[in-house]
């Protein structure tokens, strides 16, 4: 029996378990109540839309300041316990006053990079200093050389945007003019920042209101009481779950694409260490902090622990404590703790991939009916900015974001989830409204779909990539920041990897961008800005070079002007495929090419599942055919397809070709077969 | 509301269909008389049951003056994943909206490696039955290609050689400007004259993800809610009855039911609108100011009635990823319910739903088998449900089998049974109290002198303590709680929203032009209305729109006068968006334009209110004998608590808690610390005799 029983509750926090559950989940919804105000209220589409922002409720317990609730992404929620701590050792809980708010990006203080930027305001009940609410978002602009905060090629943090070390934004409810004039004055945007700044704040406004109020209503000593036991509960639940797997330690790596200035891959490295009811997370290994801006100063790194979080206790309900019994060790002056002055602006990249590498450790741990392949990489960046230039736009300045969503791993039960912010990069995060996105920019976003033969394939495939056209109306400014253009996700249990990512220009006809099928397009219409190419130009993760006959051989960039009428497409990959594909019930083939998400080809190719048209013309699988078909290859890949990369090939190179692709399937199979 | 068909013709029947039961109300407006009944619902073919509950009022159908109907086909064709085989023809290169969601996840399911978003798993579109249609409007409303009608021609053919009969029509930027998606409809339908075809005008306004969700909803349900529906008059007319029939819609209000097919998607869950709609027809003697609470088996629903008016929302989430984007009422649910599981989870904590026992095998007590202990356990064991009373006696009871289910949990605890139950009670109430301040005291609206109105069979038992919780002093138990829907559905308005997506800055208007704007939506709202043979003299209009700061796209619904307007009228409107603005997010930005996203116009024409004749409580002049004192356990202390029967209640008398009150369908708890008393208009009224203090 664990320690939370009616009696061992009431004798150590003094309420009945009831009473416990109760004001610890009513301060779960005091957080709620503030995201939601958040949400509500920004004016950004990163915050209204995206929500790349969260809320939490910290308080000081005897490990220091802890997170009792928070609702958000989970790169912020790990965070903002770290962020209290260094904030008040620096500024002294005896100078804070009701109503102060202090604002910071510092990522040596906590902040994942300096876009992202922290508020945080008291709450004193009678008087005495009770708990810290912090509110996080990302800022469109915090000043720098491009707008949006990821600007690729910046060496040091000077180059990047403004830092900000701890400092009043409202004293006692009143703004501090220098620090708004300072923040509205070195940004593009500033407009959108004052509108998101005033909603960071009201969600602390909220948030202190029904605090004082929880406690006026419960009494202050219970609901501490409660949150005490909230964080004992989450703590207990890590450890029990770290105790049913082996002691021992479990070594994964794995490489980052690039720093966005030197074309050469970064390595990665996690040693997982579980003793007992604890456990630590080992970076060493990783290589030394990059030139470019894919480093990251150290909070981002301690979200290693999330990976922890998902494969071993996904379910409870996360706070700071269940990050107790878990550490985290970062080689001081590496990719995952950056020494000043170091860019750190790219956070994603690393953030993302340190998630999926310790994943792939503790895979190795977990009962197999647990694991998962890994997943396409960081969550592909894209930020749209600049002026509309067009007639009666008042030259407006702008700055959009658009996510457009990666793709997990096949699990040990499932096909991995397309379409979503890759789980280790926060999840929650949304899409934008592309509706709203066209009025307020000078863009016309044409297509975003599921990218066919982009899935790792498995008996479990991987979650399938999706592509995403854009075309500018005036000069539109992009930051792109991709992953895994290299090679795709891996694969685990003998699946295949996913396919890597790839962007292009867009050729049009008849004032509109030429078409696609599910993704695919003909050479003859497309430029190649990034991926891996043949020489050619095709798409060819196996043979291709990465950058062959491509505007960049770095897989992220910032300051591309896309001119009005030029056409952007970037394609995210797949995730990577559980198990062999050759177990894969051939149905579950035929039903992926009905739905236009894997090709006939690579139906036979990589899942060894042959189509055929039945009396009535309806497509079924050639049973004997399929059967042969998988023996033979099984004989040529007797390890599983560990080494198959997914890619929609033969990949046209002339329209001719691409009009063939379009015709329906079952006079594609008729033809093949005649 | 019109003549009815006969003159013996005096009752008002509504009908509501839920999961296990369809029960039947049937209420005489002008006497106050009241028949309840009750039968099994027939799933697949729902008519049978709703005329089942019907004839057990006892009333003959030349009794019948009017049906008032709700029903959930559409959400089990939803949920069962039964609903026609639809096709979506989407804007080239979004026919993936259906499966991107908003890309999102449900925050409990942060961490989980293993959720999958439901439109994946179990589609309702299948992506081959999804063509993608070139054209394409611009963010202006301006075409910047022209629809290619051999994209639709081919998409025709090969979708309905597969079987799709249902189109669903929705292209980006759509709402403002229909053309393309009207000249597709037009098209589909003359190449298939029998497919249901849907589009963007049951709710054109901006976001085509969740727009796309809406209209494909309507596709895929439509055609079976529509077959419902001919089936039930079918049924109705053959069995003699000739008077009109009202759908019930989750506006609020009802419909005509050749009006109600036309946006088959607005009766998609209608069951719970009922029984606000109920309070809602109460409020002239229960209050105007009234928080519903609704329990039933599984989940328990709360919405907030301010001055006679619901909350209304356009927003609700039927599965992830799939939104339902319409005007309806704002009804917050709850997974805790009278068949919510207690249980313990690996680390000791102790739980109260979501997951409930159901109807099968059902609470341990229902004596089927049951070994989990459910909250209809907990109450049992308490001694607030008293077998002999449970149902009217229609149905047995183990209350052994409650105590020992409660007893694998209580022993795991170290508690004993009636200390479970009392903790499990608890949060049960507290989960409710939390739904509650979800849509009230969180948004800034103090609640603590509205009423708590208590409905459902359970609802009574619970609400004297969730209303404590919010420091309400006041519960009403409406007549037959157990029929609180079914009730609300005989007495609901005839309602009718229009609404317009505008996105214009507020000063833009003059008040004389803003005027017109609503007054147009409510012309077309009366045209609707009098289109329905309902007599518009008694029309009550109601003006909102929808606003937020200029650069915003969360806009919320905000009140104005009827109109018409000055200077002074706009800038009091203007002030008024700030300070709410500031109420809910903490901040406002009065230096920035306000955008009107929508206008919006609800027209209700009120049905007349029912005289005072009560019939659950009873009109004896005597005071009132217990049938029953025994010893119930509150919040785990026993007291000796006398039972009474509803009838028994004389006008006026008040019996102190502890005390029972037991009817046929309900059982009203009323705790130490309240008290209990009939009113004359039928209902009852709990008061806390010494209100909860909130500093």
């Amino acid at each position: 029996m664990s320690d939370t029983t009616m009696v061992r509750t009431r004798n150590r926090y003094g309420l009945d378990v009831a009473s416990a559950e109760v004001l610890s989940f009513a301060l779960h919804q005091v957080s709620e109540q503030m995201q939601q105000a958040l949400v509500r209220s920004a004016f950004s589409a990163v915050v209204r839309d995206v929500v790349d922002c969260h809320s939490a409720i910290n308080m000081l317990t005897d490990a220091g300041w802890e997170t009792v609730a928070t609702t958000g992404p989970s790169q912020h929620a790990v965070g903002t316990g770290h962020i209290c701590n260094f904030v008040m050792e620096e500024y002294g809980a005896e100078n804070l006053r009701r109503g102060d708010v202090i604002f910071h990006n510092d990522p040596w203080r906590g902040a994942i990079h300096q876009s992202d930027v922290s508020v945080i305001r008291p709450v004193f009940i009678d008087g005495e200093l009770r708990f810290l609410l912090e509110t996080a978002s990302h800022l469109v602009d915090m000043g720098g050389p491009i707008p949006g905060g990821y600007p690729t090629g910046a060496r040091f943090s000077y180059e990047e945007s403004l830092r900000i070390p701890p400092m009043l934004l409202f004293a006692e409810d009143v703004p501090n003019r220098g620090l708004f004039n300072m923040l509205l004055e070195s940004t593009r945007v500033a407009a959108l920042n004052l509108g998101d700044l005033r909603a960071l704040y009201g969600a602390l406004v909220v948030g202190e209101r029904l605090v004082m109020e929880l406690c006026a209503r419960e009494g202050k000593d219970r609901v501490r009481s409660a949150a005490l036991y909230a964080l004992d509960a989450a703590e207990a639940s890590m450890r029990a779950a770290i105790s049913r797997i082996p002691d021992g330690d479990y070594t994964a790596s794995d490489v980052i694409d690039d720093d966005g200035i030197n074309a050469r891959p970064l390595r990665m490295q996690a040693t997982v260490k579980i003793r007992g009811d604890q456990l630590e997370v080992d970076l060493s290994g990783t290589e030394r902090q990059a030139e470019g801006n894919s480093t990251t100063a150290w909070c981002e790194s301690t979200r290693a622990l999330i990976a922890v979080k998902m494969l071993l206790d996904p379910l409870t309900l996360y706070n700071g404590g269940a990050l107790r019994p878990c550490a985290t060790l970062l080689p001081v002056g590496s990719l995952v703790a950056g020494l000043p002055p170091t860019s750190v602006s790219d956070h994603g990249s690393i953030g993302a991939r340190i998630v999926n590498v310790v994943l792939e450790a503790l895979n190795e741990a977990v009962p197999a009916d647990e694991s998962v392949a890994p997943d396409s990489g960081n969550p592909m960046f894209l930020g749209l900015q600049g002026i509309d230039t067009r007639p009666g736009r008042n030259n407006a300045p702008y700055g959009s974001f658009v996510l457009p969503g990666g793709a997990w791993g096949g699990t040990a039960r499932e096909d991995g989830l397309g379409f979503t912010v890759v789980p280790n990069s926060g999840a929650v995060c949304r899409s934008s409204v592309y509706e709203h996105v066209e009025r307020e920019a000078p863009v016309i976003f044409w297509e975003h779909g599921y990218m066919i033969d982009s899935a790792g394939i498995g008996k479990h495939r991987g979650g399938v990539g999706a592509y995403v056209t854009v075309e500018s109306l005036a000069p539109v400014e992009i930051t792109c920041v991709a992953e895994r253009i290299r090679v795709g996700a891996p694969g685990y249990e003998g699946g295949g990897r996913g396919m890597p990512a790839m962007a292009w220009l867009v050729e049009k006809e008849d004032g509109v961008p030429t078409a696609t099928w599910n993704g695919v397009a003909p050479v003859s219409d497309l430029r190649l800005l990034f991926g891996r190419f043949d020489d050619q130009g095709r798409p060819d993760p196996v043979g291709g070079v990465v950058g062959n006959g491509a505007m960049y051989e770095v897989s992220k960039f910032s300051g591309l002007i896309l001119e009005p009428g030029q056409v952007f497409r970037v394609c995210v990959g797949g995730g990577g495929g559980w198990g062999n594909p050759l177990e894969r019930d051939a149905q579950k083939v035929l039903e992926d090419v009905l739905d236009e998400l894997v090709s006939l080809e690579a139906a036979r190719r990589d899942y060894g599942v042959i189509l055929a048209l039945d009396g009535d013309g309806h497509v079924t699988v050639d049973e004997d055919a399929t059967a042969e078909q998988r023996r033979t290859l099984a004989d040529e890949r007797p390890d599983g397809a560990g080494d198959v990369i997914s890619c929609f090939r033969p990949w046209p190179l002339k329209r001719s070709e691409f009009d063939e692709l379009r015709k329906p399937l079952a006079e594609r199979i008729a033809a093949l077969t005649s | 509301m019109t003549a009815s068909n006969s003159s013996d013709a005096r009752f008002v029947v509504g009908i509501d269909i839920g999961g296990t039961f369809t029960d039947a109300v049937a209420l005489d407006p002008v006497r106050g008389e009241v028949h309840v009944g009750k039968a099994l619902t027939v799933p697949g073919n729902e008519e049978d049951g709703a005329v089942a509950a019907l004839e057990d009022t006892g009333l003959a159908l030349t009794e019948v003056s009017e049906i008032v109907h709700g029903h959930t086909v559409g959400l089990n064709a939803v949920l069962s994943r039964g609903g026609a085989r639809t096709g979506l023809l989407a804007t080239d290169g979004y026919r993936d909206l259906l499966d991107t969601g908003r890309l999102d996840r449900p925050y409990s399911h942060q961490f989980d490696l293993h959720w999958i978003r439901p439109h994946q798993e179990r589609p309702i579109v299948p992506r081959r039955y999804r063509r993608g249609i070139r054209g394409r409007i611009s963010a202006e409303g301006n075409e910047l290609a022209p629809v290619r009608t051999d994209d639709v021609r081919r998409a025709v053919s090969e979708l309905s050689g597969a079987g799709v009969s249902s189109f669903a029509i929705c292209f980006v930027n759509a709402y403002l400007n229909p053309s393309h998606e009207q000249a597709v409809a037009d098209l589909v339908q003359e190449l298939v004259p029998d497919a249901y075809v849907q589009t963007s005008r049951i709710y054109p306004l901006a976001k085509e993800s969740e727009r796309t969700t809406t209209v494909v909803l309507d596709a895929y349900t439509g055609p079976l809610i529509i077959d419902y529906l001919s089936r039930l008059e079918q049924r109705l007319r053959d069995e003699g009855f000739g008077g009109p029939i009202w759908i019930m819609g989750m506006n609020g209000g009802v419909a005509a039911i050749e009006q109600s097919k036309r946006s088959p998607i607005n009766q998609l869950l209608s069951g719970p609108v009922g029984g606000v709609a109920h309070a809602v027809a109460a409020s002239d003697d229960i209050g105007q100011d009234l928080v519903t609470l609704d329990m039933g088996g599984t989940s328990t629903d709360v919405a907030v009635i301010t001055g006679g008016s619901p909350t209304h929302t356009d927003h609700w989430t039927v599965e992830w990823g799939l939104d339902l984007y319409l005007p309806m009422l704002e009804i917050n649910t709850v997974g805790s319910g009278a068949g919510s599981i207690i249980s313990l989870n690996d680390n000791g904590q102790l739980t109260v739903g979501p997951e409930s026992a159901g109807s099968v095998p059902g609470p341990a007590c229902y004596g089927r088998g049951a070994v989990e202990p459910a909250l209809t356990d907990a109450f049992v064991v308490e001694g607030l449900i008293q077998p002999e009373f449970f149902f009217g006696g229609r149905m047995t009871l183990d209350a052994e089998a409650a105590t020992t289910a409660l007893r694998t949990v209580a022993e795991r605890l170290e508690l004993k049974e009636t200390e479970l139950a009392g903790t499990a009670h608890r949060i049960a109430i507290s989960h409710m109290a939390e739904a509650i301040r979800a849509i009230s005291t969180y948004r800034g609206l103090d609640i603590r002198t509205y009423r708590l109105v208590a409905g459902g069979a359970a609802g009574p038992l619970v609400a004297a303590r969730v209303a404590h919780d919010l420091a309400m002093p006041e519960v009403v138990i409406v007549r037959h709680p157990g029929q609180f829907s079914a009730f609300g559905l005989a007495e609901a308005d005839v309602r009718v929203s229009h609404a317009a997506g505008v996105m214009r800055p507020f000063a833009s208007y003059g008040p004389d032009e803003l005027d017109g704007a609503f007054r147009e939506l409510e012309d077309r709202a009366r045209d609707e209305i009098a289109s329905q043979g309902v007599s518009v003299e008694q029309l009550v209009l109601t003006r909102t729109y929808k606003g937020m700061y200029a650069g915003q796209t969360w806009d919320n619904v905000y009140p104005i006068s009827p109109g018409p307007y000055d200077d002074n009228e706009m800038a009091a409107t203007a002030g008024s968006f700030h300070e709410l603005y500031r109420r809910r997010t903490g901040s406002s930005s009065a230096e920035l334009p306000i955008m009107l996203t929508a206008l919006e116009v609800m027209a209700v024409v009120p049905r007349s209110s029912v005289d005072a004749g009560a019939s659950a409580n009873g009109r004896a002049h005597r005071s009132a004998e217990p049938v029953k004192v025994t010893q119930v356990y509150w919040d785990a202390e026993p007291y000796e608590t006398p039972f009474f029967r509803r009838e028994d209640l004389a006008h006026g008398e008040s019996v102190a808690g502890p005390a029972v009150i037991v009817e046929p369908h309900a059982t009203t708890a009323v705790p130490p610390g309240a008290s209990i008393s009939a009113h004359p208009a039928g209902h009852m009224l709990l008061i806390w005799n010494e209100a909860r203090e909130v500093r």
